[in-house]
């Protein structure tokens, strides 16, 4: 059984072959796989770290449709335990390049699971300090304008 | 995988469409506030309100950001916070909202109607299309404008607790009219089968339905509910008395002791199937013997089929007494049982009546259910010795007393032995030949040295000795599996 695969191409160079429909979850690959067929795809603004992790996500979550795989016959609550586990592997300055890459590439399921992390990192802060801190987020308020913001949204914590 | 390529790049290059700045985060500087607002809205929109709002006092960038978050999760639990939240939805600026929740709990009736409304009006204003309201301690009714929505596609509505005996009317005066709605919830509603047939046939693409701890609810009639497929009733006291669902693929039912009949459910494929309560008046119980084994006749055709422990308990009774057990067609049953005597006739029966299943899976609990002592109470007003009912055929088997060492938290059974669980395997294996897995979820039901040694015997008296486990170093997240 033959698929067919395109080469998508990242900043330092690295071309990566991948099969067609686990690049077409990004819609902007599926996108330019219609305008620019048997083309590589050069993805200049990501590293190869970065789309060897978009890649393995999108291999991950690749739904076939002739049957004939079994790497992604996974019921969804295996998926989801998998997506955590994913990220949760991931630094921060990674997560946030993978961000950004699945919102460029246009992979709502991977901006989901992304934001989500960068979510439970910030919920978890037990203050405001510690949010800055894990974001390296520089304060530039002063003591005075932040009073004034905490009078304004007098929500019980 | 990776391949090094040599690049070069010709002409009509994809890169003219994409782009061309490189986003890579250095670690040390601040990337997350260089996020678009879109992005920042959403991940905010994963955390509840309370903590978006913190970001607010991060820096100037963060300001405002919150307020445009497309989700508001609101929480509140005394009236001081109610004056909080009219004044954070009134800075609250997004001009579409995709998801609404707030939870209002209180002992006290400090909640006003105007607050309600409010909420629902701010939610309608904004095509909230994901709504759920927790409502508790408070008497307020709904305004009329609450059943015209045209943007709401999920709402669920909270009006009290389980075993609160707090339900409050879900009465539209009104003509409901919520075309999108696609998954309804109700819980601990009085809901009038004129309210629930108004709702009904104001939401014509209606696919699921949850009402839960609902009361007065007598006739579910859903037969002009074409697109409805999936329904699930759990009820505690009061139940529904006839259920007409020729269009559901799925239905959970956790019945009342209200006697219930499926009328029409000639679609279903799922079904999950239990008892939630028995009413114990000495020596008249019957424990619903004929209505479950109607039950079971309306569930012949269905294709995975779960069971419930009273139920089984029931239907054990019934095959004691001799009395005729429908055909299923099931490929896949679940029952949900402790391994004692009680439950092992109905499920022996159950085997046998099921030619084609494929697939058993074993959830056990530990929970005492009906005790052997009543079960043995109504054999006898059958005119039946229980002593010789039980130890002919399934003598191997322990009783509940024997294996459920009583309430104490967080002990399970403790006193549940390997043997019987081997005796359990066999006894499915002799009873079905057409079962090429079965799954067994002990979940703690035997502590580590009794699952070890069931571990080690398995493999001697299945064929191929395939015998896959799962989570062997904790007990809790014992999965055994078996291909005979």
């Amino acid at each position: 059984m033959s698929k067919k695969m395109i080469v998508l191409k990242s900043s330092e160079g690295v071309s990566f072959v991948v099969e067609e429909a686990v690049a077409r979850q990004s819609k902007i690959i599926s996108f330019l796989v219609e305008e620019f067929p048997d083309r590589e795809l050069p993805l200049t603004n990501m590293t190869s770290e970065i789309l060897r992790k978009t890649i393995e996500y999108c291999k991950k979550h690749v739904v076939e449709d002739d049957g004939g795989g079994d790497s992604s016959s996974s019921s969804s609550g295996d998926l989801k335990e998998w997506d955590v586990k994913f990220v949760a592997e991931i630094d921060q300055p990674r997560l946030m390049d993978l961000l950004m890459a699945a919102n460029y590439l246009d992979i709502p399921s991977l901006l989901d699971v992304t934001c989500q992390k960068v979510a439970d990192t910030i919920a978890a802060c037990n203050d405001e300090k510690e949010i800055r801190a894990t974001f390296n987020i520089e304060n530039d308020f002063t003591e005075e304008e932040v009073e004034a913001i905490r009078m304004e949204n007098q929500y019980p914590i | 995988m990776a391949t090094k390529v040599e690049s070069e790049s010709d002409g009509i290059s994809a890169a003219a469409t994409i782009p061309s700045h490189r986003f890579r985060s250095n670690d040390g500087s601040d990337f997350i506030s260089s996020l678009p607002d879109a992005i920042l809205h959403h991940i905010l929109s994963y955390i509840p309100t309370k903590n978006a709002i913190r970001t607010s006092v991060l820096s100037k960038r963060w300001k405002h950001v919150w307020r445009e978050t497309p989700s508001l999760s609101l929480q509140c639990h005394t009236s001081d916070h109610l004056d909080s939240i009219s004044k954070t939805l009134a800075s609250f600026a997004a001009p579409k909202i995709t998801s609404f929740h707030i939870d209002v709990t209180f002992n006290n009736f400090s909640l006003t109607s105007s607050h309600v409304d409010s909420w629902i009006e701010l939610a309608a204003s904004r095509d909230a299309e994901k709504m759920s309201l927790v409502l508790i301690g408070s008497d307020n009714v709904f305004p009329d404008s609450f059943f015209t929505n045209s943007s709401v596609k999920q709402l669920r509505l909270a009006l009290g607790h389980r075993g609160s005996y707090n339900y409050r009317d879900m009465i539209p005066k009104c003509t409901v009219v919520w075309k999108s709605l696609r998954s309804l919830s109700l819980k601990c509603c009085t809901l009038p089968d004129e309210s629930l047939g108004n709702i009904l046939s104001g939401c014509p693409m209606l696919e699921s339905l949850f009402l839960i701890y609902c009361q007065t609810i007598h006739h579910i009639d859903l037969s002009k509910s074409l697109k409805l497929t999936k329904l699930e009733i759990i009820c505690h006291y009061f139940g529904p008395s006839k259920i007409v669902a020729p269009h559901i693929h799925y239905l959970k039912l956790i019945g009342s002791l209200d006697p219930c009949t499926l009328v029409d459910v000639s679609s279903l494929t799922h079904a999950r199937f239990s008892l939630s309560y028995i009413r114990r008046t000495a020596g008249e119980d019957d424990f619903h013997q004929d209505m479950v084994l109607k039950m079971l006749e309306k569930l012949q055709n269905v294709q995975q089929l779960t069971i419930g422990p009273i139920v089984l308990q029931a239907l054990s009774v019934a095959e004691l007494r001799g009395l005729p057990f429908p055909q299923l067609q099931a490929k896949s049953l679940t029952v949900v049982m402790m391994v004692v005597r009680s439950f092992i006739p109905a499920l022996a029966r159950l085997l046998q009546n099921s030619p084609g299943l494929q697939k058993i899976t074993v959830t056990t609990i530990c929970y005492q259910g009906i005790q052997d002592a009543e079960l043995d109470r109504h054999l006898r007003t059958q005119g039946l010795n229980p002593d010789q009912c039980w130890r002919m055929k399934y003598g191997d088997f322990p009783t509940t007393e024997q294996t459920y060492s009583p309430p104490s938290f967080g002990v399970v059974a403790k006193l549940a032995k390997s043997k019987d669980v081997v005796s359990f395997i066999k006894l499915v294996l002799q009873n079905s030949r057409t079962v090429d897995t079965m799954v067994l979820r002990l979940g703690g039901y035997l502590n580590a040295t009794e699952y070890q040694k069931l571990l080690r015997v398995v493999p001697t008296f299945t064929r191929n000795k395939n015998v896959r486990t799962r989570g062997q170093a904790k007990p809790l997240l014992d999965v055994l599996k078996i291909i005979p």
